[in-house]
């Protein structure tokens, strides 16, 4: 049995195929861009091709993200916040507490001891909080996207940056440059903002127990990880396929409904 | 004509922010005068015995642009003061003939006095409402208030209000209490033929029209609506609280509403259901509007009422009405909301009611948030558990 899971983020679409064990034995990527449906079905393409697998060999999908519903064909859809904490849960059982920074909306979840949500927060209107602020970032200081996180680890003289709006952040990045700050101290400071925006969206979800999982892109960023982590106090899950977590947590749920279909009864 | 019909009637006339229905009032009525009555609730009774047109004023529904405004009025002052006086500034209360503002708010109070001065010669009205109901004075003080206000309208329309004249409105606004509590108790028990938003446009008729034709509409709609069928589906009952004064848009609760959650009881305009029950008709008619207001007003965030709250009141709603949660609705910059909300989160996170607290402004346009806020709800709520357990519950989600 073979399920897949289909996430259309705002900046990439990821794509897995999962087996009986639930084990992921395919994976697609594409960014996004201005035709969300093309990559989504590029991105499942790759996925296939990845397992040698046909369309048909597939018995359930669901798709997640931003465009889940320009995903054409018989594919249940379910949100990020499902999915995400479907897929966390699933790749460390003890997590109470998901953050999932996007590019446009990041959430904090509250997880059950059965991994099921029990309490979320969405960042407000403002773009502080969110991964496509990093991606500014590297543009702005024409520095690679994945190259940010490592940089920001060789920071010694950390720059302030306010992290209560992403323009006047952004401002700041520039006064910065001008001033001849080096590009590890800005991003450094910019990854403590970030992290004390997601921090006090998290404080008004949760208690204090259970381990904190780190999902999405960002988590690829070792210097957020590293602030929120010192925001925290507390050591972050990171997975390997914390990119991909969305589209495991899609096929997961698209392998429980195939689950309930078989227990109802009822044709899968 | 059915009720969807005459539901989408009225959504076009509240769409226009210039008020047309008081010149076809004035028209119909020579030398009568209209006064607009800022939220939450105003004497309408005294109003209407001056033989004077009670206007409900609760800001534009984003149907202006906010370009002069906001040079009077700081930023953390909400949509419905500020779209208010905008009304003015553009000109859109050219037929009213003055307002009056109660004393529910600091931005209520501040905006009478920017109305003043921004235009000397428009009658602006403040009424002052007591603030501790059980002060052995609050009634003779109440009384004396009313009486001050019956004289300025006295003045203002040339007209003496006789008891003959305010009775006759006691009884047509208890008339529209009764049909509007009609109407309640039909989007409470029919969520699947009579949605919250298409409640909430019913009444929003009383806006825009005098209660006389409202009264007549509400009951045209419940006759209709006893002979319809069902046209929502229905996953989650909820109840909204918190949009008591700001008009939230209807395309909010209509976001909410197609996924399958029905708000089968609200707080929205609430000043049309002010009393809890009706006015009685004998005796000193101002003594019998104060003790009302003292004793029989519908619980509410602008009236402090310390056995009441409107967090002991949420929490008898849910219970009476056996809702599956709370939706947590504040107006954006609404300081009585905003503190009632977090007396109305504990007491759903103490009793397990799943709630979504959310933020609005009059002129939002965009629902995604909304949307994936109650899909996510919903999800967590309906999916199979992981784990084989059972379902979640007080599962909460906020922007």
């Amino acid at each position: 049995m073979y399920t897949c899971g289909i996430d259309v983020g705002s900046r990439s679409t990821k794509v897995v195929i999962l087996d009986e064990d639930s084990t992921v034995r395919g994976r697609g990527w594409r960014l996004t861009g201005g035709k969300p449906a093309d990559a989504a079905h590029e991105a499942y393409n790759e996925a296939l091709a990845a397992v040698r697998l046909s369309q048909g060999s597939i018995d359930a999908t669901v798709a997640t993200g931003y465009g889940r519903r320009l995903v054409g064909g018989d594919v249940e859809q379910y949100t990020a916040v499902t999915c995400h904490s479907a897929g966390i849960y699933h790749a460390f059982p003890n997590t109470r507490k998901l953050i999932d920074i996007g590019a446009v909306r990041s959430a904090a979840v509250k997880l059950n001891d059965h991994g099921q949500v029990h309490r979320f927060r969405f960042n407000d209107r403002c773009g502080a909080g969110l991964g496509r602020f990093l991606e500014r970032l590297a543009e702005t200081l024409e520095i690679p996207l994945e190259e940010l996180g490592q940089l920001a680890l060789f920071s010694r003289d950390p720059q302030e940056v306010p992290g209560i709006c992403s323009v006047l952040a952004e401002t700041e990045v520039l006064n910065h440059i001008t001033r001849g700050k080096k590009p590890a101290d800005i991003i450094r400071g910019v990854s403590e903002a970030l992290a004390e925006r997601v921090a006090s969206m998290l404080r008004q979800v949760w208690t204090d127990d259970g381990e904190i999982s780190l999902s999405g892109g960002t988590a690829k960023n070792a210097g957020m990880v590293h602030a929120l982590e010192e925001v925290l106090g507390k050591p972050i899950n990171i997975h390997h396929d914390s990119e991909f977590m969305g589209a495991i947590g899609a096929a997961l749920i698209a392998r429980e409904t195939i689950d309930k279909k078989l227990k109802t009864g009822t044709s899968a | 004509m059915p009720i969807a019909r005459l539901i989408e009637s009225i959504r076009q006339k509240v769409d226009d922010p210039s008020y047309p229905e008081i010149a076809e009032w004035k028209a119909s009525h020579p030398g009568g005068k209209a006064i607009g009555c800022f939220p939450v609730y105003i004497p309408a009774e005294l109003i209407h015995a001056a033989g004077m047109l009670p206007v409900q004023i609760a800001g534009a529904m984003g149907n202006v642009k906010l370009d002069e405004a906001d040079g009077y009025l700081q930023s953390s002052v909400c949509s419905v003061g500020r779209s208010t006086l905008e009304l003015k500034i553009d000109g859109h209360f050219s037929g009213l003939d003055g307002m009056i503002f109660p004393s529910v708010c600091e931005i209520s109070r501040g905006l009478s006095g920017v109305l003043k001065r921004y235009d000397p010669d428009f009658p602006v009205i403040y009424i002052h409402y007591p603030q501790n109901l059980k002060s052995a004075y609050a009634k003779d003080y109440l009384v004396n208030e009313l009486n001050r206000l019956k004289s300025v309208l006295e003045n203002l329309s040339g007209n003496k209000i006789t008891d003959e004249a305010l009775l006759d409105a006691f009884k047509l606004y208890n008339e529209r209490s009764e049909l509007l509590s009609e109407l309640a108790q039909f989007q409470l028990d029919h969520p699947e033929r009579l949605s919250a938003s298409e409640s909430y446009l019913l009444r929003l008729a009383g806006v825009v029209v005098p209660a006389e034709r409202h009264n007549a509409i509400i009951e045209e709609a419940l006759k209709l609506l006893k002979d319809s069928g069902d046209r929502h589906p229905v996953r989650l009952r909820m109840v909204l609280t918190g949009a008591f004064c700001e008009r939230p848009p209807v395309e909010m609760l209509e976001t909410i509403e197609a996924e399958g959650v029905a708000i089968i009881h609200d707080d929205i305009l609430l000043g049309q259901r002010w009393w809890v029950e009706k006015l009685p008709l004998e005796g000193d008619l101002i003594s019998i509007l104060a003790e009302n207001y003292l004793h029989n007003t519908v619980i509410n965030p602008v009236v402090f009422q310390p056995e009441s709250t409107p967090c002991n009141h949420t929490l008898d709603i849910v219970e009476r009405t056996k809702a599956d949660g709370v939706i947590i609705a504040s107006a954006k910059s609404c300081h009585p909301a905003h503190h009632d909300s977090h007396c109305i989160v504990r007491i759903c996170e103490e009793h397990g009611f799943p709630f979504v607290r959310l933020e609005f402004e009059e002129d939002q346009r965009v629902f995604e948030s909304t949307r994936v806020l109650f899909e996510a709800l919903l999800e967590a709520r309906e999916r199979l558990p992981i784990a084989g357990t059972d379902k979640g519950n007080n599962v909460v989600g906020s922007t």
